[in-house]
């Protein structure tokens, strides 16, 4: 199960976008994802897949292991495809039989979309597949200092975010046992027809439930049991250094999203 | 019918480099009472799935009961031999879901076809199998003390009647007394009732009282398979397997070494099984020193003696 996982895996290949700063990785993410979605016609779309794809390649990580992130969204992509093409009554009709009916408006924004949504995600698994979740964690503290003016707290958000994502493949690992187990009690999800697998889910999210919350409260107890107090100042395992280099990776992704804006 | 595991291999998403067994080859007769002994990541886990089929072998055939489980092919009523190969995980009090005892323990048999009522009467008899009292049946699993969370697990699987059980570390973060009640007891079902009991566990001294045949693992390989005796022949290569010699074997080597009498011969002429329990161990030192004395007419020879 943990194998079919792909997000939220380090794949250390010692390259340049690894040695950059999390700040600058994540502040780039969010332009990058702004770019994509003012992204409108064919020559934007094709610059901006080739600028990523090369700073893809650049981190020496397989292009395919990008790819397989996308691997999950599937079945969504495929709805969303479809029900562009579908709906979209723009431009000439190209196709008519019986009530579906196909129009070259529909099919560019059904391409254009899934298209999007490939480049958004294949781009945003560079952060985790590059990053690792205490640097990120510790960019996001950084990040979210501003929100002290409203009384959030930083450090809580991200200790969430530090501890959801650790426990990730213990939950996994746990749910998948617990699957196993079912199964050898005569209920494999994977045999079961579709009324009696939502049945069966009963039987997997209780004990799934129950063990996440013994595993909060194990884990609670153990941080108190070390003297750890939410708010407190602590200092930091790695300190964060803004170079030249993440200035420039910065400058990129601007000026990618000037070329979009322009266009 | 045994279960015959014939150059099994798994490797994980069927990629060589993940190979967690690796052409394990062994016999297991009804009715026997079988350790499956190894470190962490020998593979002994992996291959406890095979028993029921939740894993397949990705090369070579097992035979369990009357189900062949061939690499890539779906086995015709999988239901059936999980229903007849009964498997606890470890940790199995972690599986338990339901609002009561019953509605846990019914949840197996139902889902093998029993009607409710004769569900009722299989969990009643698998608690009293597992020594608990009916009483816990309207009682919450999760209201229930941790040894009884596991017993209740356990008699979850007992309840659908399986003729052979298979277990994954049952007595893992239990306290010494309670490791050998649970032995005892499943002991005791393996010889009442005829049910092939095999326990996966990384202690051997946990097990050895208890079984008529032994598999170790190492690293994916089996390199053991045999009695409990041939096992104390093989003793000093157990250190290699990266685990240690349990204290008895190391006592009786002590023993044999000073009274220059092999004790494994001594064991065969018997014709007994060896345990290796306190009670056993103690009678055979007693054995060894009276057949120095009937030789030697007193004194203990050095163990530098004997060259």
């Amino acid at each position: 199960m943990q194998q079919r996982f792909i997000l939220g895996r380090v794949i250390a290949t010692d390259s340049w976008v690894h040695k950059l700063d999390p700040r600058a990785k994540m502040t780039c993410m969010l332009i990058f994802a702004v770019i994509t979605v003012l992204l409108h016609s064919l020559v934007d779309f094709v610059a901006v897949t080739i600028v990523s794809q090369l700073i893809l390649l650049s981190t020496r990580i397989k292009l395919t292991m990008f790819w397989k992130a996308v691997r999950p969204l599937r079945y969504l992509m495929l709805f969303i495809f479809l029900f562009q093409l579908f709906l979209e009554k723009g431009g000439h009709l190209l196709l008519s039989w019986g009530p579906i009916q196909f129009y070259s408006e529909g099919i560019i924004t059904a391409v254009f979309t899934v298209w999007r949504m490939s480049l958004l995600v294949t781009f945003t698994a560079l952060l985790t597949f590059t990053t690792t979740p205490a640097m990120l964690t510790q960019a996001l503290e950084d990040m979210l200092k501003p929100l002290k003016i409203f009384r959030i707290s930083p450090q809580a958000i991200a200790l969430m975010l530090s501890i959801a994502l650790r426990f990730i493949p213990t939950i996994l690992e746990e749910t998948e046992r617990i699957v196993k187990a079912q199964a050898s009690r005569g209920a494999d999800l994977k045999d079961l027809p579709w009324k009696d697998k939502a049945k069966a889910m009963i039987a997997l999210l209780v004990p799934v439930t129950v063990c996440a919350f013994r595993r909060a409260e194990e884990l609670v107890n153990s941080m108190e049991a070390r003297g750890y107090k939410l708010g407190e100042p602590r200092s930091k395992f790695f300190r964060l250094t803004w170079h030249r280099q993440d200035t420039y990776f910065l400058l990129i992704f601007i000026l990618i999203g000037l070329f979009v804006i322009w266009q | 019918m045994p279960i015959v595991f014939n150059e099994v291999s798994h490797a994980y998403g069927g990629n060589p480099e993940h190979l967690a067994l690796d052409h394990v080859r062994f016999h297991i007769q009804d009715g026997q009472f079988v350790g499956i002994i190894g470190p962490t990541g020998s593979g002994k886990s992996t291959l406890l799935q095979h028993f029921n089929a939740i894993l397949r072998p990705t090369d070579g055939k097992a035979q369990v009961l009357d189900f062949l489980i061939l690499p890539g092919e779906k086995i015709h009523e999988v239901k059936r031999l999980r229903q007849r190969v009964g498997l606890v995980f470890q940790f199995p009090e972690q599986q338990l879901f339901a609002d009561t005892v019953e509605h846990d323990l019914c949840y197996g048999p139902m889902n093998f076809g029993a009607t409710e009522a004769e569900a009722k009467l299989l969990a009643i008899a698998a608690l009293e199998q597992i020594g608990l009292s009916p009483d816990l049946l309207s009682r919450s699993p999760f209201q229930l003390s941790g040894g009884q969370m596991r017993k209740v697990a356990i008699a979850s699987v007992l309840a659908m009647n399986p003729d052979v059980l298979v277990l994954d570390e049952p007595t893992a973060t239990l306290d010494p007394r309670s490791r050998e009640e649970f032995m005892t007891l499943l002991h005791t079902l393996c010889r009442t009732q005829n049910k092939t009991v095999i326990v996966v566990t990384h202690r051997l001294d946990e097990v050895l009282p208890f079984t008529d045949h032994l598999l170790v693992m190492h690293e994916g390989k089996l390199v053991f398979e045999g009695s409990n005796i041939a096992l104390y022949e093989h003793a000093e290569k157990l250190p290699t397997w990266r685990m240690a010699i349990p204290k008895p074997f190391r006592i009786l080597q002590a023993c044999e070494q000073m009274t220059n009498n092999p004790l494994a011969n001594h064991v065969r002429q018997d014709g007994t099984r060896a345990t290796f329990a306190p009670s056993w161990v103690a009678e055979q030192i007693h054995l060894l020193f009276q057949t120095l004395q009937r030789d030697d007419s007193g004194g203990v020879p050095c163990s530098n003696d004997s060259s």
